[in-house]
């Protein structure tokens, strides 16, 4: 039987500085995952135009819903785009914005199998990329 | 209040055994005008209560009331750690990271970031601060 092995790496740079010039903090973090196959399918990348006011789904029903790593970017210029994925917002990305986390998908008890976006007053194209992660056995009620 | 400019970048690269390979990346400024709630640090995470990255917990008297920007990394050697939008109970995950692992997310309106360990405490190290209504 075949099986797919995925791994991601993760970097980042977050710096603060106030108007006198001085970092406030300043945060580096990376990490790269141990190859597995365990609940690992798919990895998916593109760029969406979202809908206007209404939620833009992109469909997950190959990937692992109890943990996806995702990066979504506002690659337009004129509003807000929220990150929705059951529902309940854990993004607000202004154009240029950026966003990643490890992502429970069908969290809330509602079994969600779709991470939906949603644009406010116009469609705005964001790009994205989605790569399974190991399941951590959570309910998916937690 | 003062005034703050931040600066973010991140790079996601998924690979696959066959040697399939993507990545996407972005950066971004966030120029931050009469805002003075910020905290940054480590902490120990309960595995049986909420510890909340809610304005009192950072000595602040005020709501974010236009949102806020926050970081979480899991810090520890074995358990994994679950980041709630509001209270666990409302069971909004924004993530879960496994050791090592942290995450990155603007959410504007008001409400609170709760940290819970699964299984046994665990050390993190966060930052969040409040965006202004421009930002």
């Amino acid at each position: 039987m075949a099986t797919m092995s995925t791994s991601i790496t993760a970097s980042g740079s977050f710096t603060l500085t106030d108007s006198n010039g001085t970092v406030i903090f300043s945060y580096s973090p990376s990490f790269t995952t141990t190859a597995q196959t365990a609940n690992s399918a798919i990895i998916s990348t593109g760029e969406i135009l979202t809908n206007g006011t209404s939620a833009t789904t992109i469909n997950l029903g190959r990937h692992n819903k109890d943990r996806i790593f995702t990066f979504i970017k506002n690659v337009d210029t004129d509003y807000a785009v929220a990150v929705n994925p059951d529902g309940d917002t854990i993004a607000n990305l202004k154009p240029g914005e950026c966003f990643f986390s490890p992502v429970h998908i069908d969290g809330a008890a509602d079994g969600s199998a779709n991470l939906d976006l949603v644009a406010t007053t116009a469609a705005q194209k964001v790009q994205y990329l989605l790569c399974d992660g190991l399941d951590t056995g959570i309910a998916s009620d937690d | 209040m003062a005034n703050y400019t931040f600066n973010a970048s991140i790079n996601m690269t998924a690979n696959s055994g066959t040697g399939y390979s993507q990545s996407q990346s972005g950066s971004f400024n966030l120029n931050l005008t009469g805002i003075n709630q910020i905290e940054s640090g480590r902490a120990d995470v309960a595995s049986d209560a909420d510890y909340g990255l809610d304005p009192s917990k950072v000595g602040a008297t005020t709501a974010f009331t236009n949102g806020r920007a926050f970081y979480i990394r899991n810090m520890d050697d074995t358990n994994f750690l679950k980041v709630y939008d509001g209270a666990s109970s409302a069971a909004d995950l924004v993530g879960i990271l496994e050791p090592g692992e942290w995450l990155f997310t603007i959410i504007r309106g008001t409400g609170v970031t709760t940290l819970r360990a699964d299984t046994a405490t665990v050390h993190v190290e966060y930052f969040i601060f409040e965006v202004d209504s421009a930002a």
